[in-house]
């Protein structure tokens, strides 16, 4: 059971990275992370594409 | 087999790691709140991928090669966390002779600032932050995870000792506590459904894991956590009654000797694991007394010669009535009683600044957020989970030695990253709204 959930818990880190590294090289939409994407709000869906730079600037 | 598929999954993290320094920086995080090693048995128990990770991100941020433009920023956290370093410096150089873990528990404090000091600086755009507290709480869930499905698996008979990186049952169960706000903002914000659900199955099972603990102070942690998260919610009510739900299902459910450890509570005074801890604290602050600027050094009150040096001695408790003494060293057992006694008054007064300060920076950012708007709501709602972890680690964190926790650093340094957040969103609001005034002003 444990070996399970490290294999599980590792995998998900991979399909995490590897959105990362996708959206980083090739930004496809504000909250898009693949399995990981998250809304913009906790009641609208992603909707703008991405912006460049620093959001805190 | 768990070591080769560890191995295998190696062969994808560590280039991408190479390649982009901000996926090393999420694997730093990661295997800093997993605690890899603790799960290897094989040969990749002594690969410390912790520093692996750590090393190729500090450089490779550091040379600039983050898509992200390095701002050397030091807000108010990483100033008291470079006091708190300076401070751990003075004491480890001038703790007492043969403390057995003292440059161990310095190294740990260090690395986990050093990290922290990283965060503003990579942390600059929603999707990271997003991205940086999956990677947390994918790690520090984990252990709620295991021991949450041991214990429905056994039927409620599964009793968790602890872990070897973070301590005892006690002390992980407070560990879990801290993640669970973290999976509950991701499940308000996660969009795919499947997620979602494998997120829920998460907060159940780390609950049960913090029940299996046995943990009398993990359960009143767990519970003012719970409480504090139906407060900031947009349904009170509803969390009122989750709560009262599930506190009458775990009365109902869980094992009789759960329910007697639980009885003990209202009993501390005559319980001797509770008098043994007083003791310890009486002995901390003894030594806080005799050494108030550089304390006794990193768990200097577990040191056996130091516990009989101290022996007898009130310290600021000569009002609290211990009936017996230990014959062996107590650990110090309460994260204000230990900074006290291992880094002096000093140390103690810059933790407390660390703790205020969260607790400060939280107030300003929900309300910043709420006058930002909508758009702004998951900064509102990150702070408030972060809120509950952090009362679920003050509360929980006086009666354990767990002020040397990373996980608790990092919650506090990514509350100060979403000040930073909405600080510069209101300044630039701000900044519109004059020019928009300026422009009707020439207009007109």
């Amino acid at each position: 059971m444990e070996t399970g959930l490290l294999i599980l818990d590792t995998l998900m880190v991979v399909i995490l990275v590897i959105a990362v590294y996708r959206h980083e090289r090739k930004p496809s939409g504000e909250g898009s992370l693949g399995l990981f994407s998250y809304k913009k709000s906790r009641v609208a869906a992603p909707a703008r594409p991405e912006r460049q730079g620093d959001d805190r600037a | 087999m768990r070591d080769l598929l560890v191995f295998a999954s190696m062969w994808v993290l560590m280039p991408l790691a190479l390649i982009n320094p901000f996926v090393a920086f999420l694997l730093w995080a990661w295997t800093a709140a997993i605690g890899l090693n603790s799960y290897m048995y094989g040969f990749m128990l002594a690969v410390p991928f912790n520093m692996i990770f750590a090393i190729i991100a500090m450089a490779s941020i550091l040379l600039g090669r983050d898509a992200a433009r390095l701002k050397l920023t030091f807000p108010r956290t990483s100033v008291l966390y470079l006091l708190l370093a300076l401070q751990a410096t003075l004491s480890v150089v001038f703790a007492y002779d043969g403390l057995p873990r003292n440059v161990e528990l310095y190294g740990n404090l260090i690395k986990a600032l050093i990290f922290c000091f990283f965060m503003p600086w990579v942390l600059t755009q929603r999707y990271r932050v997003h991205a940086f507290v999956i990677a947390l709480a994918l790690g520090s869930s984990f252990h709620g995870l295991v021991e949450g499905l041991k214990f429905f698996a056994s039927g409620g008979d599964h009793r968790i000792q602890g872990l070897a990186k973070f301590g005892d049952n006690n002390q992980l169960a407070i560990v879990i506590i801290l993640g669970i706000p973290l999976l509950i903002y991701l499940y308000q914000y996660s969009a795919h459904r499947l997620l979602r659900l494998v997120l829920a199955a998460g907060i159940v099972l780390s609950i049960a894991a913090v029940i299996a603990t046995h943990s009398r102070g993990g359960f009143v942690a767990l519970f003012l956590m719970l409480l504090t998260i139906a407060l900031a919610s947009r349904r009170k009510w509803l969390g009122f009654v989750l709560i009262a739900v599930g506190l009458a299902g775990a009365v109902v459910f869980a094992p009789d000797s759960w329910s007697e450890r639980m009885n003990t509570i209202k009993e501390a005074e005559n319980d001797t694991s509770f008098m043994s801890r007083v003791v310890a604290w009486k002995v901390s602050s003894a030594i806080a007394l005799d050494r108030p600027i550089t304390g006794g050094g990193f768990h200097a009150v577990q040191s056996p010669d130091v516990w009989n040096a101290y022996r007898g001695r009130e310290g600021l408790l000569a009002f609290w009535e211990t009936p017996y003494w230990p014959e062996t060293a107590y650990a110090a057992h309460s994260v204000y009683f230990e900074t006290l006694g291992d880094m002096g008054f000093i140390g103690f007064f810059i933790f407390l600044a660390i703790l205020a300060n969260a607790f400060h920076t939280l107030f300003r950012v929900r309300r910043s957020a709420r006058r930002l708007g909508e758009e702004y709501a998951w900064a509102r709602d990150l702070a408030a989970m972060l809120a509950a972890s952090m009362v679920g680690y003050v509360v929980g964190a006086a009666a354990l030695s767990l002020a040397y926790l990373e996980l608790m650093y990092m919650l506090v340094m990514l509350i100060q990253v979403l000040w930073l957040f909405v600080q510069n969103a209101e300044t630039a609001s701000a900044r519109s709204h004059r020019d928009d005034a300026m422009r009707a002003t020439a207009e007109g």
